[in-house]
């Protein structure tokens, strides 16, 4: 009885870890579908109006909440001060490649510097890039990422039994 | 210093020009030493500006999005709130021959509009009994400053006036937003070439008076003239430093024709040199 109780707690534990790990390559594939999203929603405003950048990222920020955009409101929030901060950010956005999130400042901090023709040729090699690296990140999650959650699953499982 | 010309610039530049009282230019050069014009006389200083305090100012003043001033920055300027303006230079990015933009701005002026609140003695027979009017004057001696004033008090008295402010130095407007009062019944249209606006401005804002500043050559003399004939009264700046020497320019020749009163501008800012009333042939 004690060996099935603690088996359970051990595959629940473990399960837990997987799920954990799921996440991360879930918020990870997530954020980057959303950073292609909002790169081409950047390019559309500066071609098509030239919205000054801290208009078109508000204007952005308010069309929906999630890790993104908790991310950009930060980096909106710094850039008006003329700070760059790559640690202070809400925890949800704890499971994101900080690698990712320094590329997010960094891109966001070249905006602004050019014409409206060299600034859209600009974010179309940004985009390039962003899209290669969204589309690395969706297929770790389905591979990884749901790999992982099924092993630890597995695992669990197992080493319940063996308790058992 | 006001707030608005403060953020412009980085710690080091901003206690620099702590130091002087009424700004009313800064002339600021990378790798040169930086230039302040007040009210009192130029004064070269001992702060050297560098490329990064030119690239602070331009990245505050245009919010961070240069390309969303571009069209300013082809006419070699960008406006600010406070009703300041900021002339630059660079180089020329051209496309297909046209200018596109400015780009490696090593260079900027800024400009502080002041405005006054004692008009001359001189200038308030115009004001009560207005008719066609040229300001003229040597640069940097107030005559936008005056123009405005003057604008600010005709409309105030009920005049519709319409500005046609081509660079922006009359109303600094800012994303529509008026940065110097010009009065209450004034409309402005900023960025329009002056020549392109004249004819169909009499026809859909109706003005009494058109306001203007710089005028230049013939062709802006002939769109004045033309107003006036359709029955506006115009009111306009010019740079020179003597009336009747102006006048026999051919090119502004015609403006005898239909100015009713001169003020020349001189010897400090924003007094008046020489004044003559009703003289229209």
């Amino acid at each position: 009885m004690f060996g099935l109780i603690c088996g359970a707690v051990i595959c629940i534990a473990v399960s837990f870890v997987g799920l954990i790990i799921k996440r991360k390559y879930k918020t990870n594939a997530d954020f980057m579908a959303i950073y292609l999203d909002f790169i081409g929603y950047v390019k559309t405003e500066i071609a098509n109006n030239k919205t000054p950048i801290f208009t078109i990222i508000d204007n952005y920020i308010s069309r929906d909440v999630n890790v993104f955009t908790k991310v950009l409101k930060v980096i909106n929030g710094n850039l008006k001060k003329d700070v760059v901060d790559t640690e202070n950010y809400p925890k949800e956005c704890a499971l994101v490649d900080k690698k990712r999130i320094q590329w997010l400042i960094s891109d966001i901090a070249s905006i602004g510097k050019y014409d409206s023709v060299t600034e859209v040729n600009k974010l179309k090699s940004i985009e390039e890039r962003v899209k290669i690296d969204c589309d690395l990140a969706a297929t770790k999650y389905k591979k990884d990422g749901v790999m992982a959650f099924k092993l630890s699953v597995l695992i669990g499982i197992a080493i319940m039994i063996i308790l058992c | 210093m006001k707030p608005s010309l403060k953020r412009l610039f980085r710690e080091r530049m901003c206690e620099c020009l702590e130091k002087f009282e009424e700004l009313c230019e800064i002339r600021v050069r990378s790798n040169k030493n930086l230039v302040v014009y007040t009210f009192g006389g130029r004064y070269v200083t001992d702060y050297i500006a560098t490329q990064e305090d030119i690239d602070y100012i331009l990245k505050i003043a245009t919010s961070r999005s240069l390309y969303a001033v571009e069209e300013s920055i082809k006419c070699g300027y960008i406006s600010c709130d406070g009703g300041i303006r900021i002339g630059l230079s660079g180089e020329a990015v051209l496309d297909n021959g046209k200018l596109r933009s400015i780009k490696n701005i090593n260079s900027l002026v800024i400009r502080i509009a002041k405005s006054v609140q004692n008009l001359p003695m001189e200038v308030l027979p115009i004001i009560n009994n207005f008719d066609n009017t040229l300001i003229l004057s040597p640069p940097f001696l107030g005559k936008t400053t005056l123009l405005r004033e003057m604008t600010r008090r005709l409309s105030d008295k009920g005049n519709d006036i319409l500005v046609i402010d081509e660079r922006n130095e009359i109303s600094a407007t800012v994303d529509g937003k008026q940065n110097l009062d010009l009065g209450a019944n004034t409309d402005v249209m900023v960025g329009v070439p002056k020549i392109a606006c004249y004819e169909g401005a009499v026809r859909t804002m109706a003005p009494d008076i058109i306001v203007t500043d710089e005028i230049f050559g013939e062709r802006e003399v002939d769109c004045l003239v033309d107003s006036v004939r359709s029955g506006v009264k115009v009111m306009a700046t010019a740079h020179a430093c003597n009336i009747d020497k102006f006048l026999l320019n051919k090119s502004y020749a015609p403006l005898k024709e239909i100015m009713a009163n001169y003020l020349l501008l001189g010897d400090s800012v924003g007094a008046v040199k020489e004044v003559r009333y009703n003289c229209s042939v």
